[in-house]
């Protein structure tokens, strides 16, 4: 769910550089800055925010689907720590530096923002969830032994059930980390004039108001979608746990 | 080293209790019949067809499920090897949880029960398969005495109604003299059992709490245990 936020970060990039170059009076627009012209504007700062949601919503599906997927078999396979260590180690390093090995060719499409997005953002979930299959009750999980379950009927009755706070967490973590993501995977990955989506918005706004006041309440805008993701995610952290309280 | 030249047999039917100071390898015991361990020399035999249930100390259930489909558990785990059907898990549960006095309560979460009742659940779940040995470890041993005593009564009407076989582990002389057919005393170091006790006792209840072949048992068992312990002391 929380990759859903990234999706929101980067595609706009695309609608709002079109715009952009169709309305190149926007400049200087730009520089008589005023709360007015903030809402004269909110056309084109929607683009931007459109590019910024596709992101992240496209990190929430494929965190999801990673999640799905990486989870169902690690938590098969991989249940000695010392394999989970070796896949957060690899993420780790693929979150803090890993974008530069990405094939140049990805640059200039958008799968590569969401890529480097993903990368970012799927880390907390894939953590928290390896920490949540792990702490499954141990008598429990002697019991399942104890009546001859599959390995099936562990997974789907005590490991994913043990480990849905711990996802959930990750999730809540994940939300607030895919802006971030979405804003550094167009700086990274992004290219001059296309895939422009929030992070081409931080950069060029400075330029053209000088003034920080001038800008300030785009920033404000712009962090309404962590506000709003962030409530998502309490939400629905707290539909899903109602079973626990 | 947990245990050393345990020899333990069971007879069908029988509640036998295995006492002993903390450390000395009960739960040992009770895993490797259990099947949760495997022993590095010797052998534990089950009979043929033998289906085993147990309950440990603390409940040790699905925070997450009712308490019907807590009970549930067990016959959906093995429903393919037992052959039960769908429709008869339903009112095997509901038939176990009337057993416990806990029918009314089979939709509540395990947080909404209290100890003595999450207990309860914990045994349900285990007898719910109809198991013909009954493995406990220490399962009364957190609950308060007035709640111990109202299960451990719970326990023997199921028992006596049933006819399964107890292996009850605690380290209290009094539950164990009330419960059982039979007391294992188990001293540590590595564990060995140094004493099998008889307790004979026309009927069990209230009354029989009060007697005096109740306090003589209890007596005798005090002092295998001290004879136990100053083994343990003197090796």
């Amino acid at each position: 769910m929380a990759a859903a936020a990234i999706h929101c970060a980067g595609l706009s990039g695309l609608g709002s550089a079109g715009l952009y170059r169709q309305n190149p009076t926007l400049h200087a627009a730009g520089t008589q800055f005023d709360i007015a012209h903030t809402v004269g504007q909110f056309g084109f700062f929607a683009a931007s925010m459109v590019v910024y949601s596709q992101i992240n919503a496209g990190c929430f599906v494929f965190g999801n689907a990673g999640r799905r997927t990486a989870g169902g078999f690690i938590c098969l396979i991989a249940t000695p720590r010392t394999i989970d260590v070796a896949v957060c180690s690899d993420l780790t390093s693929n979150a803090t530096g890993g974008h530069c090995t990405l094939d140049p060719d990805l640059y200039r499409s958008t799968a590569a923002l969401l890529l480097c997005a993903w990368i970012v953002a799927f880390f907390p979930i894939l953590s928290s969830t390896l920490v949540g299959l792990q702490s499954a009750n141990r008598q429990l999980s002697e019991l399942f032994t104890l009546y001859g379950a599959t390995g099936l009927q562990r997974l789907r009755w005590l490991l994913v059930p043990s480990a849905l706070p711990y996802f959930m967490s990750g999730l809540k973590i994940c939300g607030g980390l895919s802006l971030i993501a979405g804003v550094t995977a167009e700086m990274v990955a992004g290219a001059a004039g296309r895939e422009t989506g929030l992070a081409s918005r931080i950069f060029w706004k400075p330029a053209f108001a000088p003034k920080p006041q001038k800008y300030l309440p785009h920033y404000c805008s712009w962090c309404s979608p962590g506000l709003l993701i962030y409530g998502c995610m309490e939400l629905a952290s707290r539909i899903v746990q109602r079973r626990w309280q | 080293m947990a245990l050393a030249e345990v020899d333990l047999r069971l007879v069908a039917g029988e509640f036998v209790s295995l006492l002993g100071p903390s450390g000395c390898g009960k739960s040992t015991v009770l895993r490797l019949l259990a099947g949760l361990e495997k022993p590095s020399g010797g052998s534990v035999t089950v009979a043929t067809g033998e289906s085993v249930g147990c309950v440990f100390q603390s409940p040790t259930l699905m925070p997450w499920a009712s308490v019907a489909q807590n009970v549930a558990l067990p016959l959906r785990i093995s429903q393919r090897r037992s052959g039960v059907s769908t429709n008869d898990i339903a009112p095997r549960v509901r038939e176990q949880l009337i057993d416990v006095a806990l029918a009314d309560f089979a939709d509540a979460r395990p947080s909404q029960l209290s100890g003595g009742m999450r207990m309860r659940v914990a045994v349900a779940r285990a007898l719910v398969t109809q198991p013909s040995l009954l493995l406990m470890d220490e399962p009364f041993a957190a609950l308060d005495e007035i709640t111990r005593q109202r299960l451990a009564d719970d326990l023997l009407g199921q028992w006596q109604r049933r006819g399964f076989t107890v292996l009850f582990v605690t380290h209290n002389v009094y539950e164990a003299v009330y419960l059982s057919q039979r007391v294992l005393v188990m001293s540590a170091r590595p564990g060995r059992i140094s004493a099998d006790i008889r307790i004979d006792a026309p009927s069990r209840g209230a009354q029989f709490r009060r007697s005096a072949p109740y306090f003589a048992s209890c007596t005798e068992l005090f002092m295998a245990l001290e004879q136990a312990m100053a083994g343990d002391s003197a090796a």
